[in-house]
């Protein structure tokens, strides 16, 4: 099996255990752990900060332009974002900000 | 053939024709990414059907080029969609009557969208709840389905190379990001989300920040109290 399908078998399993979890186990009238209530209501937020670092990862911060297209970028998505509420308006508007920065004013 | 009566159909496409939107142009430009990392229809169709969920599928466009462990994968995949728990736990006595054969399907289908117009449950008068359910959910995963092999096909097409088109990523994931605060009224745990995984990438490297950074952020998120219990 090649690494790419091995890949998105163990994403599939991940996030079958998410969905099928909470029916398998709390079918009957077994409480629901309140750790596991926390961990609902508070790790989306967490994991979409992680996601956002992740993604800036590789960004060089010490070397022109110093990270200032990403920085655009993503400042364009939260204001839009606030004001819109339209996601495609931002996650695209984003990427063609971004776009026109590293492809034709850098 | 078609299971679904000509007003549940109506009904249906016009409730989901906001997601239509969404991900018809969100799937094109995951199918673009896929096609450039080197992959094609094939890992496509079974990533849209098996894992289907949007923000995970670009999260794994990252994990696949950086050719990162499967128990990596198998723990980013928990944390970026810890979410579908929270939404699973609140169906569980919803769809605790409906029947056996659909049920699964249901639960498979569990995502953002078809979680909120399920919710809202404005469903056509004289059709079973667990049928329009079922057709909101089907009609979601379709329409990911096709716009995403749509973007392999275009990716195929034009075989473009555009510096920089991955940030779509990075403006997905901040755009959620900023969905979130604007609904929570604790910012703490996002604040969190930020900060411990750019300590670890300072600390580590861009390598091995990320597992140590979701082991320090999931005990953080299960034992947090928050500082209001809503």
């Amino acid at each position: 099996m090649s690494y790419a399908i091995k890949m998105i078998l163990v994403m599939t399993l991940a996030s079958a255990l998410l969905r099928f979890l909470p029916f398998v186990v709390f079918s009957g009238d077994r409480p629901i752990p309140a750790s596991l209530v926390r961990l609902g209501k508070t790790l989306p937020a967490a994991a979409m900060g992680m996601l956002v670092i992740y993604c800036l990862k590789d960004v060089a911060w010490s070397a022109s332009p110093f990270g200032m297209p990403e920085l655009i970028g993503c400042a364009f998505a939260v204001v839009s974002y606030r004001f819109s509420k339209n996601n495609l308006v931002s996650i695209f508007g984003a990427t063609l900000i971004y776009l026109v920065i590293v492809n034709f004013i850098l | 053939m078609n299971p679904f009566s000509e007003r549940l159909r109506g009904h249906t496409f016009r409730k989901t024709s906001p997601v239509l939107t969404g991900y018809f142009f969100l799937g094109i430009g995951f199918g673009i990414l896929l096609k450039q990392i080197g992959y094609g229809l094939f890992e496509c169709l079974l990533m849209s059907v098996l894992i289907f969920s949007g923000s995970m599928q670009y999260a794994a466009i990252g994990l696949l080029s950086a050719h990162v462990s499967l128990a990596s994968a198998f723990l980013t995949t928990l944390m970026v969609n810890a979410r579908y728990l929270f939404y699973a736990l609140s169906l569980v006595d919803r769809y605790r009557t409906v029947d056996k054969k659909k049920k699964p399907y249901l639960i498979h289908a569990i995502v953002d969208e078809a979680y909120a117009l399920i919710f809202e449950n404005d469903s056509p008068v004289g059709v079973l709840n667990e049928d329009y359910w079922l057709a909101v959910s089907l009609y979601g995963h379709l329409y990911w389905i096709f716009s995403t092999l749509l973007g392999v096909v275009i990716g195929t097409l034009f075989s473009f190379q555009i510096k920089g088109i991955d940030f779509v990523m990075t403006a997905l994931f901040v755009t959620i990001f900023t969905d979130q605060w604007m609904k929570n009224k604790d910012h703490l745990p996002a604040l969190i989300g930020l900060a411990v995984p750019a300590a670890f990438l300072f600390l580590l490297g861009r390598d091995r920040f990320l597992v140590p950074a979701m082991l320090v952020l999931s005990l953080f998120c299960a034992f947090y109290k928050g500082r209001e219990e809503k």
